[in-house]
């Protein structure tokens, strides 16, 4: 295990590797940063002062070269609109985002299993089908809808909860529903049929057989070997987490790592974009990562 | 199992744990809370203590854009100006009114062409006790005059030096003789630097803890948040003691920024677009309110050969086949004013007579291109002109493109192949004049001075965008950049206008307003530079 822990951690400096190439030459196939920066109306020539004052008129290159040193040691440059080291811009963010994925990944989590465990056991009710039906709306919802939608409903007209903005856990309320009811939408289906796929198992008949309650049999027997799948899944959900604040965080003014990115993309900041990127692509590595380790706790049989 | 099933909750609980631990951290950082409920007790707080007694209490202003730096010369941007002007003081400034009025200066005059000299106030301080002396302003005049990577730096470069006299007296030298001086000394990049304390303390110190002379002293700020202001009341000028406290919150979304409005969250709003005028206007106790702004709507045409634009026939047909009114009052709701000159209303030169007219008139138009040789078709269609647009980027501006095409297809059979691109991908094609037959501007002017828009109908600028070159406008702007005859220089600027007026390199459009949601109990007018101008901002 410890060894397999280890051959996993190195492997993420060559993915991390082609990453920064592709972020890189992606950021400056999308354009000139200094068409953003200066106004249209600035002449040729002042555009090619300010290109020479950024180093932007060395070659491509060179410039690859440059970034993949600084990367090395930490660095991704100065930001263009905050004055500061990228990196410093990206850690001061990251902690919001955190906060917001990680309450949701637990919100969803809990709401997702929950549902789905009821509605593999009430198969075909009318709570079954309720929230079935429901998930499927849900997963059909755009995440910026079910956000405007819940600012309307609970900050504008109730006015029971902040529009928008970091500050107590009444501001936390509509960002993590938002993004819970896009995940858990999502996972109440997967819970729902991996459990029924399970009940159908012979270790279940088995243990219906020996006279078992049937609470013993689906909380024992049933819902544990349904979760396995179900870890996947969360774990994949953890950057689809960070990259739906990019929208959750946008429309409530939250400020993390989606919205830093959204502003930096509007304002061709390209070394927070990178920073942004490779950062994000890190967590999902890591997340898969832990995925793979928790598989293993709750599966004996599977054995690295 | 049971063990292991523990092991991963406690896990799972335990990063969550920490994670929300890590962002109450950053949270108690940030000096002060955007949320509706806590800031209601903020302002409770801060009444007490405010500044006027019981009466001052918190004004919350929701904008659009992260000012991003508290430094006036690095960045331009109105975004940035709008909020942290209120924090410095500039030689010269601008009233509601847009004139030019003294400030940190008590006494100016000219000397030779290219010599002003100046007489400071004495009783100026920055926000840390020190005085305001003429080797702040050599400081920071000659910053931006010289710094290459500030993006002031291209406004500013006709100065050649400051010369300090004594602390209360200095001369400014351009390079060539500047008659814009004073519309540069009062525009964003004027703003005076505390020099010894930047000594002391270097730029990121600064940047972190900024000093200034204004009416209002910088408090905190938190980057995509807000940014927190008091008054100074050791301000040489009247202060505005309404307000313990501002805070610009930093809203970026239209439709969160309006919901923070109704819900009482914020005060004041800015860059309200047309179609949220209505929720605004028909809930209690909110409204819009509409100030001048500098932005023009123009569509630049190819002048240069190869082009049908190039015969100024077709040109002024595309002028008057397009209902500049129709879309002012129709497609942007009010929120602007027909106008034949890039010239704003309220910016040094421009030419009255032109603001508030348009041309339209179908058959003429028609005619002009009949007698330039484009006959309609078999299908009634002339030619196919490529028009390019931006989508998101000004107000309405897919609407306005798509109302220009279909006036220009209906009304004289001009087909319009339109492409319309989000905002980047638009500046990127706009930057490097790249657009091929026609594209839709919609330009501002922070220098609040007519030479700047006169400046795009001269080769400099004009050269692979519309190709515009004529003679007498290119004399008449040379001439007017150096003219120190400032009402001949006005003129100048004025003739300049009617000639493009007349061979319609762009055709204008509407001179677009400013919408700002206010509460009710606010008195607020919106300003030509878009300047929250704290100082004026009262409670009816």
């Amino acid at each position: 295990m410890g060894r397999y822990i280890g051959k996993r951690i190195l492997q993420i400096i060559p993915v991390l590797f082609i990453i920064s190439f592709i972020v890189f030459f992606l950021v400056r196939l999308s354009g000139d940063p200094v068409n953003t920066m200066l106004p249209p109306e600035a002449t040729p020539a002042d555009r090619a002062e300010m290109r020479t004052a950024l180093g932007l008129d060395k070659p491509l290159l060179e410039q690859y070269g440059i970034f993949l040193n600084d990367v090395a040691h930490g660095r991704f440059g100065t930001s263009l609109r905050y004055g500061q080291e990228a990196t410093e811009v990206v850690l001061e963010k990251l902690p919001a985002t955190l906060q917001l994925a990680s309450i949701s990944l637990v919100v969803s989590t809990i709401l997702g299993i929950v549902l789905g465990v009821i509605c593999a056991r009430a198969k075909d009710t009318a709570f079954d089908i309720l929230f079935s039906s429901l998930s499927v709306v849900g997963q059909a919802m755009p995440s910026f809808w079910i956000g405007i939608m819940l600012i309307l409903l609970f900050g504008v007209n109730l006015k029971w909860l902040p529009v928008s903005g970091p500050g107590t856990w009444k501001n936390l309320v509509m960002p993590v529903a938002t993004l819970s009811i896009v995940t858990s939408a999502q996972v109440i289906p997967l819970v729902r049929s991996s459990m029924l796929e399970i009940m159908h198992e012979d270790y279940i008949r088995t243990a219906r057989s020996k006279g078992l309650k049937e609470r013993l049999v689906i909380y024992k027997h049933a819902f544990k070997n349904a979760l396995i799948p179900v870890v996947t899944i969360m774990a994949l959900q953890v950057p689809g987490l960070i990259g739906g604040s990019l929208i959750t965080e946008t429309v409530f003014s939250w400020p993390g790592l989606g919205q830093l990115m959204v502003q930096c993309i509007n304002g061709k900041d390209m070394c927070v974009v990178q920073a942004c990127v490779v950062f994000i692509s890190l967590i999902t590595i890591v997340a898969n990562l832990a995925a793979d380790i928790i598989y293993a706790l709750i599966d004996p049989r599977i054995r690295y | 199992m049971k063990k292991r099933i523990a092991l991963l909750l406690t896990i799972v609980l335990t990063l969550s744990a920490m994670t929300a631990g890590c962002g109450k951290k950053d949270d108690t950082a940030s000096t002060t809370d955007g949320g509706q409920g806590v800031e209601t007790t903020a302002a409770k707080d801060e009444s007490q203590a405010g500044a006027d007694g019981a009466e001052a209490r918190v004004l919350t202003i929701g904008i659009a854009a992260d000012p991003q730096t508290v430094d006036p010369q690095a960045l331009l941007s109105g975004a940035t100006t709008a909020v942290i002007d209120n924090m410095y003081s500039k030689l010269l400034s601008r009233d509601n009114d847009m004139n030019i009025v003294k400030d940190l200066v008590t006494d100016y005059e000219i000397v030779d062409d290219t010599t002003w000299t100046f007489t400071l106030r004495e009783d100026a301080k920055f926000h840390n006790g020190d005085p305001l002396t003429a080797e702040d302003v050599k400081f920071s005049i000659e910053r931006a005059a010289k710094d290459e990577t500030l993006m002031e730096y291209p406004h500013w470069k006709n100065v050649e030096s400051v010369e300090v006299i004594d602390d209360y007296h200095f001369n400014i030298k351009t390079w060539e003789p500047y008659p814009a001086l004073e519309a540069l000394l009062s525009k964003s990049g004027g703003q005076i630097l505390p020099k010894e304390y930047i000594e002391e303390v270097g730029m990121d110190g600064f940047l972190k803890a900024p000093v200034g002379s204004g009416p209002y002293k910088f408090v905190s700020y938190t980057k995509d948040q807000e940014m927190v202001m008091e008054p100074n009341l050791d301000y040489y000028d009247d202060v505005n003691a309404t307000w313990s406290k501002v805070i610009f919150r930093i809203l970026p979304e239209e439709s969160t920024r309006v919901g923070e409005l109704l819900s009482g969250g914020v005060d004041i709003i800015n860059n309200v677009s047309p179609n949220e005028w209505d929720r605004v206007n028909s809930n209690d106790g909110t409204s819009i309110q509409l100030g001048e702004g500098t932005r023009v709507y123009m569509l630049g045409m190819k002048c240069s050969e190869g082009n049908e634009t190039a015969d100024v026939r077709v040109r002024q047909a595309i002028d008057y086949a397009i209902d500049d009114k129709l879309i002012a009052e129709k497609v942007l709701d009010g929120g602007g004013v027909q106008t034949l000159t890039r010239v704003a209303n309220g910016v040094v030169g421009q030419d009255e007579s032109l603001y508030g007219q348009y041309n339209f008139d179908v058959d003429k138009a028609n005619q002009l291109l009949d007698d330039a040789g484009y006959p309609k078709g078999e299908d009634g269609i002339r030619f196919t002109l490529g028009l390019e647009g931006s989508n998101g980027r000004y107000m309405l501006d897919g609407d306005v493109c798509q109302a220009v095409a279909a006036m220009l297809e209906e009304n004289v059979g001009i087909k319009v192949d339109l492409q319309l691109y989000d905002s980047t991908t638009y500046v990127n094609i706009l930057s490097p004049r790249e657009f091929k037959d026609a594209a839709m501007y919609c330009f501002g002017d922070n220098f609040f001075d007519g030479i700047y828009a006169i400046a795009c109908y001269t080769p400099d600028f004009s050269m692979g965008e519309t190709d515009y070159d004529n003679a007498r406008v290119n004399e008449l702007y040379t001439s007017a950049m150096a003219n120190m005859n400032l009402e001949e220089r006005i003129e100048q600027i004025q003739e300049a206008q009617q000639i493009a007026a007349e061979e319609v390199p762009y055709s204008n459009l509407v001179n677009l307003k400013i919408a700002y949601g206010v509460s009710d109990d606010i008195q607020f007018t919106g300003r030509l530079d878009e300047i929250f101008d704290l100082n004026s901002i009262t409670l009816k």
